[in-house]
């Protein structure tokens, strides 16, 4: 009897795409940026008549601070973006193991003999 | 008041005792919780309103009952109750009350209210012969108030009473008191005064009595309209004295309603409280004082004589029932002109002999009102030129006008009496006599629709005076006028506007349209602290336990290759390529070469919460300011102190 060993790379699953998952959070980066934008736009109807009062200074805050963040909510996505990729990329490597096979290698017996 | 001002400064509102303070305590608030319609009487406009009034959140929970919700339970007539109930509730700080809201809205014009209303002021309060408003609001507080008591069944504060009517709802809610003094206190504005008749409709106990005092030897309630009713409405005032001790009533100078005390029945007893007007109107309510009795006691009794008047009204309309003319069977007979042969002969005989007969018994009473009308108007004729109504030529140009239409009625009458008269046979030439007979009817009826026009056209300044009669009805002009009482403001849309003096100058503050921005702006961080709840447990599903499972996954089948090797013959395959040999799997080793997440990996994640964290923070941060500003605002003012004070609660 002769035994002998064999390493190989060896996939446990399929190739799985899972850069889908930038989008479950882009989604909701999207919603921060409209809450926003829907509360500077409710501001600026609301004062579009009257000027002057204590209300402006805190609306021109708020205003600038939406200027920010909509920096902020465009560096997200393209992180958000990156982080789908380094995942998916991630959870296929570690699929793929490296094995070592130990086998015997018996000879055949002749039935006629 | 100092010591009150010095409270409220230093943020300790909840030390008050507020049980014992009505929540809705100024005339304002009252008057605004007045003005919500149905649809619009939500818990966030509560909210809002309150804040703008006091610069303060409401400190108790609310609950909201609307009768709509309920009407199918009590009655069919959907249209004509609208209340709701308030009920507000904070054990802590002792307060347990409820606020019955009564609407009773008169479109500001007067002629678009709904055709219902109408009929209630009339048949319900002038006349007194229908009860149903009042039962349905007696149902919908029991109802109500038996569920807030078992749910608050627990509780150690006694549960406050509150009512509040506007207009007929006004109405209503006096009824309510003085019929079972439920309420511990009662607020109306611009109420319909209550008859005497109405009472003595719905209070059994209360008729009796009546009938006991003034000795009156009959059962017949329609006798009430023969009696002094000065005599009668001191009677009742005393009877119902007790029961108004905690009323009070808000009234614009001029509207329509406070005129109404001038007419027989009518009476209010309870505080007055009387808000002097900034238009210039005609004397209207003084006009309507100089109406002699004796044509309101005729116009009761005309309206009397019809036991079922609201549902025949709803049915046929108003023509039928004043006259009895039904003016669709009119137009189909006349239609027949030039048929020989008419198939529903008999059909059409008996439905005109129904309205003659009708007409024979409505038109001479009609008729007799419409007389008694004119003539009281000939004889005020001088009064109503010199009070500017109307020119002396208008006035000459309507009476000939109404002088026209009483001519037209009398003919009706006599074509009428002539048809009723005649013996009417089932042949061809007694048809046609009553096709011409319909047709001069029908002329007549044409005459009086364009003479009524030219009445109503006429005497257009007169609709004027009513028109700002019925203006100062409406609960949006009376907010204004109690705002400018206390240099307060409201705009067309209804905003609360308070000038601040900052040194030589005065600046303009929309407190409304604040309170707004402040309500959106913490609405809108609660929804952006609502999506990142959401971020973090899709960040912590999708990557952190998705990671952790696809990992325990891989193990798994690790482990299984391991222990089974057998199952993985294939991967060596199973004889040699000349076939001496075959190949025994014996063992797997997998190197498991499985590497964690990267720490960068997290922290991009968390980076990005904490930012997002800290906007809103600082973003509820700013939108505070707004309403702290606002707190200040009242704070230095003196207003909210200023109004408990005034309630009598400080």
């Amino acid at each position: 009897m002769n035994q002998r060993q064999h390493t190989m790379f060896y996939h446990f699953d399929i190739y799985r795409d899972l850069t889908y998952k930038e989008q479950l959070l882009k989604s909701k980066i999207e919603l921060m940026e409209d809450l926003g934008q829907e509360l500077l736009n409710f501001i600026k109807s609301e004062t579009m008549n009257y000027k002057g009062d204590f209300v402006h200074a805190i609306n021109a805050s708020i205003e600038k601070q939406e200027e920010i963040n909509a920096l902020y909510h465009e560096a997200f996505r393209t992180s958000m973006k990156e982080q789908a990729i380094r995942y998916s990329e991630h959870i296929n490597d570690m699929n793929g193991q490296r094995l070592t096979l130990y086998y015997e290698v018996v000879p055949m017996e002749n039935d006629l003999d | 008041m100092r010591s009150l001002h010095s409270l409220f400064t230093l943020n300790l509102w909840g030390w008050l005792n507020l049980g014992s303070m009505e929540i809705f305590f100024s005339d304002e608030l009252r008057a605004r919780m007045l003005n919500l319609k149905k649809n619009e009487f939500t818990k966030d406009a509560i909210r809002r309103i309150y804040l703008e009034e006091t610069g303060r959140e409401i400190p108790a929970q609310m609950t909201l009952y609307h009768s709509e919700d309920y009407m199918n339970n009590f009655f069919k007539h959907k249209n004509v109750f609208d209340a709701s109930i308030i009920h507000l509730f904070n054990e802590k700080s002792g307060i347990n009350q409820v606020y019955y809201i009564i609407r009773g809205d008169f479109p500001k014009d007067g002629h678009s209210a709904s055709k219902e209303k109408w009929l209630n002021l009339f048949t319900g309060i002038f006349v007194g012969k229908n009860n149903y408003e009042f039962h349905i609001a007696d149902k919908f507080k029991n109802t109500i108030i038996q569920q807030i008591e078992e749910r608050t069944k627990e509780s150690h504060v006694s549960l406050v009473k509150i009512g509040l009517g506007y207009g007929l709802g006004g109405n209503t809610i006096q009824l309510l008191q003085f019929l079972t003094g439920d309420f511990d206190k009662v607020y109306t504005v611009n109420a319909v005064p209550t008859t005497l008749y109405q009472l003595a409709f719905i209070d059994s106990d209360f008729c009796q009595r009546l009938f006991y005092e003034f000795n009156l030897q009959t059962n017949d309630f329609d006798h009430l309209y023969t009696i002094n009713p000065k005599m009668l409405e001191e009677f009742a005032e005393k009877y119902y004295n007790k029961k108004a001790q905690n009323m009070i009533h808000i009234v614009t100078e001029g509207n329509i309603f406070q005129s109404l005390t001038a007419i027989r029945g009518f009476f209010q007893i309870g505080k007055v409280q009387s808000i002097p007007s900034s238009i210039n109107i005609n004397p209207l309510p003084e006009l309507i004082g100089k109406i002699p009795d004796v044509l309101w006691k005729d116009l009761q009794v005309f309206l009397a004589s019809y036991s079922d008047f609201e549902n025949q009204v709803s049915e046929t309309g108003f023509a039928k029932i004043v006259t009895g003319l039904d003016l669709s069977l009119l137009d189909q007979v006349i239609s027949y002109d030039g048929w020989e042969d008419i198939i529903n002969f008999e059909d059409v005989y008996s439905e005109s002999s129904k309205m003659i007969q009708l007409m024979q018994t409505r038109l001479p009473l009609f008729l007799q009102l419409v007389e008694g009308t004119i003539q009281l108007i000939e004889t005020k004729g001088d009064s109503i030129v010199k009070e500017g109504f109307i020119s002396k030529k208008e006035f000459v140009s309507i009476m000939q006008e109404l002088k026209d239409i009483k001519e037209s009625l009398k003919k009706m009458e006599n074509q009428t009496r002539f048809l009723s008269n005649t013996v009417l046979e089932s042949d061809l030439a007694s048809f046609k006599l009553l096709i011409k007979i319909f047709k001069n009817i029908k002329e007549e009826v044409k005459l009086i629709t364009n003479k009524s026009k030219k009445v109503i056209v006429l005497s257009k300044p007169l609709h004027n005076s009513l028109r700002n009669s019925f203006h100062l009805l409406s609960l949006q002009n009376t907010i204004q006028l109690i705002a400018t009482e206390k240099g307060k403001r409201y705009t067309k849309s209804g905003d609360l506007v308070v000038i601040q003096k900052q040194g030589d100058q005065s600046i303009r503050i929309n407190v409304s349209s604040a309170i707004r921005i402040y309500l959106k702006g913490m609405e809108i961080y609660d929804e952006k602290e609502a999506i990142l709840k959401r971020m973090k447990e899709i960040y912590l599903m999708e990557f952190v336990e998705d990671f952790e499972e696809r990992k325990r996954k891989l193990l798994a089948k690790i482990e299984d290759m391991e222990n089974r090797p057998w199952k993985y013959q294939y991967l060596v395959g199973n004889v040699s390529q000349n076939a001496d040999y075959f190949y025994q799997l014996k063992k797997i080793h997998v190197h498991e070469e499985i590497y964690p997440l990267d720490a960068s990996f997290q922290v991009v994640f968390e980076n990005m919460f904490e930012y997002y964290e800290q906007e809103i923070e600082m973003g509820r941060e700013r939108v505070n300011k707004i309403r702290k500003a606002i707190e200040d605002l009242f704070n230095t003012d003196d207003m909210v102190a200023d109004s408990i004070k005034k309630a009598g609660y400080g």
